[in-house]
């Protein structure tokens, strides 16, 4: 959608600057027209001008940044579908578990003794 | 003393308010660029005194329709419950005891929200006023 919505911002803003520039020549042509009945806008100018405005705001509405979804539930549903990289909790939820030191203790002897170069 | 609905919703279904606030900031944006737009075009169409206002609530009526179809779109019909708090994160139906009717969690009054917040009586409505008086002085 980003790119459709761009291309529509942009259409309906060189409209608008056209319009606008129109508008300025239609002023600049009939303010000294004394014979002139009316020097309100053309039609067209007014109708693209508006046009414009429907465009662009479609366009920006489009574009407009991805909502979050406020709800605890359903945004944490969404952090654990993406896989939890987001979670704020993580550093709580991943934590090593007890620590067997016995054990540790116990793989780090063998491999002392399994390296000992001075006993071969 | 008994919790009131609202302490109720809160504690049932929380909110979060970082995504509260981005939504909130989202649109406040959408906002103040596009009525600074609707002030180019009333300057455009130089409108005068109450016409203008009258312009700038319609654009803005325009505006907020266009969104809130986008978040009926984007929320699968659910609406504007899913992403703005409403009055203060009140969920819609709910009674004294917790139990909510329908069972779809959504936010209370989260319409208004979307069609009266964004700052569109305060900030935008000044963007508006500046690009009006700017292009209308420029052009007529």
């Amino acid at each position: 959608m980003g790119f459709f919505s761009r291309v529509v911002t942009l259409f309906g803003l060189i409209l608008l600057a056209h319009a606008g520039y129109s508008a300025h020549e239609h002023t600049l042509l009939y303010s000294n027209a004394r014979l002139a009945s009316t020097t309100a806008l053309p039609l067209d100018i007014v109708i693209e001008a508006l046009v414009s405005l429907v465009l662009v705001s479609a366009g920006l509405v489009l574009g407009a940044e991805k909502l979050k979804p406020i709800s605890w539930s359903e945004w944490a549903g969404q952090i654990e579908r993406e896989g939890g990289g987001r979670n704020p909790y993580r550093r709580l939820e991943e934590r090593y578990s007890f620590w067997d030191v016995r054990a540790k203790r116990k793989e780090f002897a063998d491999w002392i003794r399994g390296d000992d170069p001075v006993k071969e | 003393m008994p919790l009131t609905k609202q302490e109720i919703s809160l504690l049932i279904n929380p909110l979060v308010p970082e995504s509260v606030q981005h939504n909130n900031r989202t649109l406040s944006s959408l906002h103040s660029i596009t009525s600074f737009l609707l002030g180019l075009t009333a300057g455009i169409l130089s409108l005068q005194s109450a016409t203008g206002f009258i312009f700038y609530l319609l654009g803005t009526v325009l505006v907020s329709g266009l969104f809130h179809g986008l978040l009926l779109y984007r929320s699968g019909g659910l609406g504007a419950g899913v992403f703005f708090a409403g009055s203060n994160g009140e969920i819609e139906g709910i009674d004294e005891r917790g139990l909510v009717k329908g069972g779809k969690m959504l936010r209370r009054a989260a319409w208004r929200d979307v069609w009266f917040g964004g700052g569109v009586l305060s900030e935008a409505l000044s963007g508006f006023v500046l690009g009006w008086a700017g292009v209308g002085g420029v052009l007529r």
